[in-house]
């Protein structure tokens, strides 16, 4: 008996230390950012930073929220956020709605119909034919359009609706309701849930996104805040942080401090409201894991 | 006579049928009209891959091209660059398969073990963050801890070695790529495995543990046999989306450098079809990879199907 309870002690140090494990490779390239974009420049130089600020200053962050790009393009990712999540959920709510109902004329069909494209498309270059041929290049709407449903997100809110109970919907029909009514009187107040998985994935989708902007996008005025990063970040485009600080020598050591501090502007929104809103992504994972 | 009724009754139920549900396709309408216009015209467009398109002619009045409309197909063929970019785009895939396919699973495994919730909550809440940061984000963070001054150049010479800029050799690049993906992944991913455990039923383990199993049989008997269907499922849209991997992750990492192992089909399509403006030549590649990802995707399935009776259709 002792050495069964020995082997189960053990058994769950090893367990925890594998958890304790994933906390830490999870964490610390986080903490390292935050590290280096509160750290002197010179201290970052010469690798003294590793896992605390050395000489702690402000200023990488001062240089970032100076300069005006970083602002206008927060401001378009918040626009072309909200614009494109309503659009998603009305189209998707609407589509997902009808298609949910037995009843449905071609419901075979419009199943199909929309299934497919998960399997298949046209890819980069015929879309890119099409939205340039109905002039959307240079307009928002060419980031909203195209994805204006999530076929993966319409199959997951389907299900709910064909979860629900059909006698409330009935009854208020027998009742006088018309279809409208039962829409929006009867289904959407019990499908607050949905909503709110189905927002919080259509908003990541479109504040994440950085693709379709590449290839729609050329007006730097219009440009969203994934362009910008990649600019700072990766095509080393440092011309940003020379001119903003100032310092010529120093602007390749500068630079890095700057880069981390963008980091963590960009993605500060995200893991603040992200542990508060994570119980609705996995409710949202595992509604749609009930059977496609 | 008979004939006629029936085919009359068949109309009438039709009918009726669309007359109860013009509501609802009146609101789905909209939806219709984006699956064409973004899917389906798209799917059309494919047909300029058998054309020498050009955007005055337009998608219909481009000439169709030699060798019965197959000449962009012959000349990727004839290609030595296109056996580089299917090699890497396939390797790429298999090696994030084979490597981030048991992460998750190891992870709910013992999540499941863990006892103090609060403790085990907070695992889950860190370890699914990764997933919502951006891929711009991660490529950037990837690329300033792999710079010479970077993270990951400290810990190479806290060990005595040479500093070396990662990113400018073909060797290290899939290795890159597979490791930021398990990282950001693998909490996400063991989602669905954490939701399989959780319905186990708990007589099984009190069986178990009656006939003197201890827990790490337990896991092995009971456990891992539970998260079978799941992981199958899982499978097979990976092994079907092997054509499909993360180009964008790859177009913010690459350079002409490491095009060795880097440049997949997608990346290539991009160069060629967007920068370089040979729509027709780069559709014909986006077309070779979306068939033979949808022949993939078929088949995984009726292998799934008759091995385990779990499909997606």
């Amino acid at each position: 008996m002792k050495k069964a309870n020995l082997y189960s002690v053990m058994f769950d140090v090893f367990i925890n230390i594998i958890l304790a494990m994933v906390v830490v490779v999870t964490l610390y390239p986080f903490l390292h950012v935050v590290s280096v974009s509160l750290s002197d420049p010179y201290a970052v130089m010469q690798n003294k930073v590793n896992f605390y600020p050395v000489g702690f200053n402000l200023n990488a962050y001062k240089s970032v929220l100076s300069n005006p790009y970083i602002w206008i393009s927060y401001k378009n990712t918040i626009v072309y956020t909200v614009v494109g999540t309503a659009v998603n959920l009305v189209l998707t709510t609407a589509m997902a709605y009808s298609l949910s109902k037995k009843y449905l004329f071609g419901r075979k069909f419009f199943s199909i119909f929309t299934t497919f494209t998960l399997f298949f498309n046209g890819g980069i270059i015929p879309n890119y034919i099409i939205i340039s041929k109905l002039g959307l290049i240079d307009s928002m709407w060419a980031l909203i359009l195209p994805i204006a449903i999530g076929t993966w997100n319409l199959m997951v809110m389907r299900n709910y609706f064909e979860g629900l109970p059909s006698e409330i919907e009935e009854s208020a029909a027998i009742d006088g309701c018309n279809p409208v009514q039962v829409l929006v009187k009867i289904v959407l107040p019990v499908s607050k849930p949905i909503f709110a998985t189905m927002t919080l994935f259509y908003a990541v989708w479109h504040w994440n996104t950085y693709f379709s902007p590449l290839l729609y996008l050329n007006d730097k005025e219009k440009y969203p805040l994934q362009i910008f990063m990649q600019q700072i970040l990766i095509t080393g485009e440092t011309s940003f942080a020379n001119t903003v600080v100032g310092i010529e020598d120093t602007n390749l050591l500068i630079s890095n401090t700057v880069k981390y501090a963008t980091i963590m502007v960009a993605i500060l929104p995200i893991i603040m409201v992200y542990p508060f809103l994570q119980k609705y992504f996995i409710k949202g994972v595992l509604i749609g894991s009930v059977k496609g | 006579m008979r004939a006629i009724s029936n085919l009359k009754l068949y109309f009438s139920n039709q009918y009726k049928s669309f007359k109860r549900s013009r509501f609802l396709l009146l609101i789905m309408l909209p939806g219709i009209i984006y699956y064409i216009i973004f899917h389906y015209v798209p799917m059309y467009g494919l047909i300029i891959a058998f054309k020498d398109f050009n955007i005055y002619d337009g998608i219909i009045n481009s000439p169709w091209t030699s060798n019965y409309g197959f000449k962009h197909f012959l000349e990727l063929f004839n290609l030595p660059i296109f056996y580089r970019i299917l090699k890497n785009t396939v390797l790429l895939s298999l090696y994030t398969i084979l490597f981030s396919f048991p992460t998750p699973i190891i992870l709910a495994l013992c999540l499941n073990e863990a006892k103090n919730k609060l403790w085990k909550n907070t695992v889950q809440t860190v370890s699914y963050l990764p997933h919502f940061i951006s891929t711009v984000v991660i490529c950037g963070m990837i690329t300033n801890f792999l710079s010479l001054n970077g993270l990951v150049n400290n810990i190479v010479s806290f060990f005595g070695l040479e500093r070396i800029q990662f990113l400018l050799y073909p060797k290290y690049f899939r290795t890159i790529f597979v490791i930021s993906e398990i990282w950001q992944q693998t909490g996400w991913n063991s989602i669905l495995y954490m939701a399989a455990l959780s319905q186990v039923n708990p007589e099984l383990y009190e069986a178990c543990r009656i006939d003197g199993a201890n827990r790490f049989q337990q896991i092995l008997y009971i456990n891992i046999p539970s998260i079978i269907p799941t992981a199958i499922i899982l499978l097979i849209f990976k092994i079907g989306g092997i054509m499909n991997v993360g180009f964008e992750k790859v177009l913010l990492l690459y350079n002409p450098n490491i095009y060795e192992t880097a440049d997949v089909i997608g990346t290539y399509v991009y160069r060629r079809g967007i920068l370089g403006a040979e729509f027709s030549f780069s559709t014909a590649v986006g077309l070779f990879q979306s068939v033979i990802g949808f022949i993939l995707v078929v088949i995984t399935n009726k292998i799934a199907g008759k091995v385990s009776e779990v499909s997606l259709w």
